[in-house]
């Protein structure tokens, strides 16, 4: 073992009931090395993750960290050996202050009491070095930014003089301005001789921070290489196993004419809560509407009024010409609207639920009689759309937490699919989804309206909406500041639109 | 299974550990069936006259009223919710019962009071909690002492005899010398295992336990299903209360279904239900009462004082809650 070495995870396998989950994986991250885990969702990079902090035990395999051979049993176990993970749901105390959560559990004590003083100066002092100065420590962490959150939760980790940081989808919920702020505080980590790994789906930001990267494929190590020897086309094709260039490229060619349209939805001066500022918004039947703006822009507030979730303070919905009032999400479905949370957890899954109920929930009255559920018409929806859609699980019966995200997305889609909606509302529909099932989503939406369903999809991911749309709006906080129709629509105009929309706006006017 | 069957002498693979834990869990997965057998075989050894019809008689009509309740709690639990407010909602329902039977009505129409007195209590619990969004363990906590209360209120400070009547005797009859209490249980569970299998209802009430935010996206409409659930569980309170009248002879509305709260939701926990909400296991639940009152008739037949066996139902309690954290884990 060379001496640089901090990690080396060898012939790891882990099996699930009915699942073989890693298969024979190696990993090694040296010191001072920020080390990419990259594969599609379902690869194993989370379950290794976990295998290496103790939340999972392994069933073969051996682990090394700073030369001695560990096997960690919890979380804290891993801890105190000196691997901290910081996880995409953070987990510290939301009521606690800043100070308070750095240093849970091991204040500095006086008199028996805690001294709050060294606490406070000490969680300073970490956040300085870190570079994120002039944070108010004696702040509850809830009324904190994620992204400061997440500096708290390295303070934490640096506190606890951690060696190797676990950063899992760090920057999923984080804007551009504060994914550079974390990664000048990875390269502080880095400086101080720690290792980071990385895991990500943003092949950008990996090629931003990396050095080295490992790639797993279906439970297999794929391979490791330096950043050098990699490009994003040949990390991606590594990733799903075959030739990435169709993934990537490519853009919706056939458009709805503007007079071909025929409108199902119009909606005019939608206000509430000083979210969403007077939106008009028309839809028409066989098309996809993209809706794009940055995070807080009020795309998923609009999304949310439009299928009843939230009733809007002032404006009006018409839905095939007839003024509608939506007061529930049950008033929407009835009119034949479908909508696709982009937090699928806390707003889409029965997690605990198979894939036959997650699919057939929506239509339960179609498939039973007084009450009383047939099972055959039940299993004939659930096989048809997992053949359909191409879902990857052992069958109808498989739970819906034991399928990867992308596949959970599918059942998500084919929920609402078997009820025959007029208009889909999908918000962030690939997100945290991996390439392969993404291309698959985009195809399902692109089926959706050709079969005559209205489409609004709203994402953050400019390439996406250029591939999939007919329209573009564009908004940007809570006000609609652009739109871009057929072949006008490009990633330059969207970013264009994006980046100067509120000032042209006001120009204007 | 994993496949893999050669003998192999080499470093054991993954396949093997895999195999080994399986055996393991198949332990923890079934540690409940085997305590209880192991509790029916020492005690046909140790215990004198446990293996009687006398023992078995008892059990089987003491058992009713928990089984019941808890089949109701089961469906509660895994809508996510909690109801502390049987016990009371069984005294109400009896009381109500016993008032309207010695007021000169006949049987029917008095029990038809009861069952209605118990849906409308069920009511409340269901209203408050889904339209007020108040926790089910304070609004059920609310109808417990007031439920109480009026019960008293109807029937006074004492005990009301039911003796001589067509209740005592109902209570008290067999056919083919089975208890009635086992002929009425068995429909019971075979419905109440077909509602939660196969009705729409219940794989609502299953939806807005597992997800219930999710529930109310895919337009389920919380507030009916929420009250149904708790009117569901009053009724099956109301027929529990009815039954230990007739049992008894006689209605104490100060002490009918106290405490039956505890043994129902033991029961449930040990059938597995998930208390944060999601699957309902009912035969789990019927189980689990089973275990829950053979436990006191052990106590009770060995003349052992009443408090040890809380201690022995908190034991129960403890492995129950093991074998079903270790079952998750093999899950996740």
């Amino acid at each position: 073992m060379t001496e640089n070495l901090l990690l080396k995870m060898r012939g790891i396998c882990k099996s699930f009931p009915g699942v073989k989950a890693l298969d024979n994986v190696d990993v090694s991250v040296s010191r001072g090395q920020v080390h990419a885990l990259i594969g599609e969702n379902g690869a194993g990079k989370s379950t290794l993750i976990k295998v290496l902090t103790g939340i999972y035990r392994k069933d073969a395999g051996d682990i090394f960290f700073d030369g001695e051979s560990i096997s960690p049993v919890s979380a804290t176990q891993s801890q105190h050996m000196g691997i901290s993970t910081i996880y995409q749901e953070l987990n510290l105390a939301q009521y606690l202050s800043v100070a308070e959560n750095i240093f849970i559990g091991r204040e500095p004590k006086r008199y028996g009491l805690i001294d709050w003083k060294t606490v406070r100066g000490r969680a300073c002092a970490i956040l300085e070095d870190m570079g994120v100065g002039g944070v108010d420590v004696t702040r509850p962490l809830g009324e904190l930014s994620v992204a400061v959150r997440q500096m708290v939760a390295i303070a934490r980790a640096l506190s606890l003089e951690s060696k190797l940081l676990v950063m899992d989808e760090p920057t999923s919920s984080l804007s551009e301005g504060e994914v550079g702020l974390l990664f000048d505080v990875i390269r502080r980590v880095k400086a101080r001789g720690a290792s980071v790994i990385f895991i990500s789906h943003k092949l950008d930001e990996v090629f931003a921070i990396c050095d080295a990267a490992t790639i797993l494929r279906d439970g297999r190590l794929v391979g490791a290489y330096p950043m050098e020897e990699m490009t994003k086309l040949k990390m991606v094709s590594l990733m799903i196993g075959r030739d990435a260039t169709s993934v990537l490229h490519g853009k919706k060619t056939a458009y709805v004419e503007p007079g071909d349209r025929q409108m199902l939805l119009s909606a005019h001066r939608l206000s509430r809560a000083h979210k969403t500022k007077q939106i008009d918004i028309d839809i028409a039947s066989g098309e996809v509407l993209g809706v794009s703006g940055l995070l807080g822009s009020g795309r998923t507030e609009l999304a949310r009024i439009l299928f009843g979730d939230d009733i809007p303070e002032q404006g009006e919905i018409f839905i095939g010409g007839r003024e509608v009032r939506l007061k529930t999400p049950r008033d929407a479905i009835k009119l034949g609207l479908g909508f696709c949370s982009e937090d699928r957890k806390s707003e889409g899954l029965f997690p605990n639920m198979t894939v036959m109920e997650n699919m057939t929930i929506g239509v339960l009255d179609e498939v039973s009689r007084l009450g009383v559920m047939s099972a055959k018409a039940q299993w004939t929806i659930a096989q048809t759309y997992i053949e359909k859609l191409k879902i990857k699980a052992s069958g109808p019966h498989q739970k819906m937490k034991e399928l990867s995200g992308g596949n959970q997305q599918k059942v998500l889609l084919a929920r609402w699919l078997c009820k025959k909606p007029i208009l889909m509302i999908l918000d962030e529909p690939t997100r945290g989804i991996d390439l392969g099932a993404k291309s698959e989503i985009e195809e399902i939406i692109a089926e959706l309206s050709g079969g005559g369903v209205a489409v609004l999809m709203i994402s953050s991911e400019l390439e996406e909406l250029v591939r999939s749309c007919d329209q573009i709006v564009v908004l940007s906080e809570g006000e609609k500041v652009g739109q871009l129709v057929g072949r006008e629509i490009s990633e330059e105009r969207l970013v264009d639109i994006i980046a100067h929309g509120r000032a042209a706006l006001e120009d204007s006017i | 299974m994993i496949t893999g069957s050669e003998k192999n002498t080499g470093p054991p693979t993954c396949a093997d550990l895999a195999r080994a834990a399986g055996s393991v869990r198949f332990v923890k997965n079934y540690s409940m069936v085997l305590f209880f057998l192991a509790l029916i075989v020492g005690n046909a050894i140790f215990t004198p006259n446990f293996i009687s019809t006398g023992t078995l008689d008892n059990t089987l009509r003491q058992v009713f009223p928990i089984m019941l309740v808890a089949m109701g709690m089961t469906l509660v639990i895994s809508s996510g919710g909690i109801d502390i407010s049987v016990g009371s909602i069984m005294a109400v329902s009896a009381a109500v019962i016993a008032k309207c039977y010695t007021g000169g009505m006949s049987v029917a129409p008095a029990v038809g009071c009861g069952v209605l007195v118990a849906g409308l209590c069920g009511l409340l619990n269901g209203v408050l909690i889904s339209k007020f969004t108040i926790q089910p363990i304070i609004v059920t906590l609310i109808v417990m002492f007031a439920g109480r209360g009026v019960a008293q209120m109807i029937l006074g400070e004492f005990p009301v005899s039911l003796m001589g009547t067509p209740f005592e005797t109902f209570g008290r009859e067999r056919l083919w010398s089975v208890p009635v209490q086992v002929l009425l249980m068995i429909p019971l569970v075979a419905i109440m295992f077909f509602v939660v299998k196969k009705t729409v209802f219940a794989r609502r009430v299953e939806a807005i336990g597992d997800n219930r935010r999710a529930a109310g996206l895919v337009g389920i409409n919380i507030f009916t299903v929420t009250v149904g659930v708790y009117v569901l569980c009053a009724v099956l309170c109301a027929i529990a209360g009815a039954m230990e009248a007739a049992r008894g002879g006689r209605v104490d509305a100060g002490r009918l279904g106290m405490y039956i709260e505890l043994d129902a939701i033991a029961a449930v926990a040990i059938g597995g239900t998930c208390f944060t909400g999601g699957r309902a296991r009912i035969l789990g639940t019927v189980f689990g009462a089973v275990l829950v009152q053979l436990v006191t008739v052990i106590v009770n037949m060995n003349n052992i004082q009443y408090h040890y066996s809380l201690i022995l139902k908190a034991i129960v309690l403890i492995a129950a809650v093991w074998a079903q954290r270790e079952k998750q884990e093999a899950l996740e």
